[in-house]
């Protein structure tokens, strides 16, 4: 076959949901016709499905960064709320998390959940659910620059 | 053939409540890649997809979903198509299989990563320098990131975090190959 095979950076943005539209149809065209990358294309993601789950647990940082990051986060979290209050559902699941040392929320489902989101979006805080959402608008500035750290259960009420 | 409404149509007459449209663009590419890891070749994973999405969504218009974990649900429901479209082939043989795509007989669980191979990936990950794994737990943790986000929460230019996790991929990938 003349034509060249598909560079390892191509299948790896591919699989990793980061490639670009015009680079996608690239992918799609070549694969239809070449075997090899085919296969090469199946490998590369049956190893980022393992990669996943090895992921999933992030190392917590040392001791005491992880004190101040929970101390920081949390007087974040404390402002956060006392502006969003009025907006999150008051219910258990409404809960406050901290995530990578960013203020996080839950918007559970309910006629509530769009506003809850649209505001906590506006103040640059991560939904951790409904999960797709996203965090904070690009360029928003972290709190803490830190490893990831989740604090779960940390109920509103 | 009867047709059936894409899953953009279908975001765009769902009542206002749940935000399909940000689910589909943010895990569609996550549900392609489960199937592909399944033997699916890229043309069937995309359209099987696709058929996912259209599926929820008339579940979800239904009143059947109460909760909606995704990508996982997702992953679920095309995996169960998946394996609906071979067992529907291998019963009416009209396509040739092509074994570069796996086979068609319905053992998912052959296409799984073995226990070994994900024990080596996981040294392999062990080994990476503290910088690098703080990068690949991130991005992974956080799939609803895009990498531009990514890398500004780190503090790294798109570029340094992409480059950076392509070189811990193909560690992993390594290790993996290695005990295969």
């Amino acid at each position: 076959m003349n034509q060249p095979h598909l560079i390892t950076e191509l299948l790896d943005a591919f699989v990793s949901g980061s490639s670009s539209p015009g680079e996608d149809a690239e992918l799609r065209a070549h694969v239809k016709t070449c075997p090899a990358c085919a296969a090469r294309l199946a490998e590369f993601a049956r190893t980022e499905e393992a990669m996943a789950p090895l992921a999933r647990t992030p190392r917590p940082p040392p001791r005491r960064a992880r004190r101040i990051a929970v101390g920081v986060a949390l007087m974040a979290a404390s402002l956060a709320l006392a502006v969003l209050g009025a907006r999150l559902p008051r219910t258990p699941a409404a809960a406050l998390q901290v995530s990578a040392g960013i203020p996080a929320v839950n918007c559970p489902d309910g006629p509530d959940q769009r506003g809850c989101v649209a505001s906590a979006l506006r103040m640059g805080l991560i939904v951790e659910y409904p999960p797709f959402v996203g965090g904070p608008p690009v360029g928003a500035a972290p709190l803490v620059g830190m490893a990831p750290l989740v604090v779960h259960e940390w109920q509103l009420e | 053939m009867p047709t059936t409404p894409s899953a953009a149509r279908l975001v765009e007459t769902e009542p206002p409540g749940y935000p399909w449209e940000l689910a589909v663009a943010q895990h569609s590419r996550r549900v392609v890649v489960a199937l592909l890891a399944h033997g699916a070749p890229l043309h069937e994973a995309e359209e099987l997809a696709q058929e996912t999405w259209v599926r929820l969504i008339g579940q979800r218009a239904q009143g059947q979903l109460q909760r909606i974990e995704l990508p996982g649900l997702a992953i679920r429901q095309a995996l169960f198509l998946l394996s609906d479209a071979r067992k529907k082939r291998a019963r009416h043989p009209t396509e040739p299989l092509d074994e570069a795509h796996g086979t068609l007989d319905g053992d998912l669980e052959g296409a799984l990563v073995g226990k070994q191979q994900l024990d080596r990936a996981e040294k392999a990950l062990a080994e990476v320098g503290p910088r690098a794994r703080e990068v690949f737990d991130f991005v992974y943790h956080h799939p609803e990131l895009k990498h531009e986000q990514a890398a500004t929460r780190l503090g790294l230019s798109t570029q340094r975090l992409r480059q950076t996790l392509c070189e811990v991929r193909q560690r992993l990938r390594d290790a993996m190959k290695e005990s295969s």
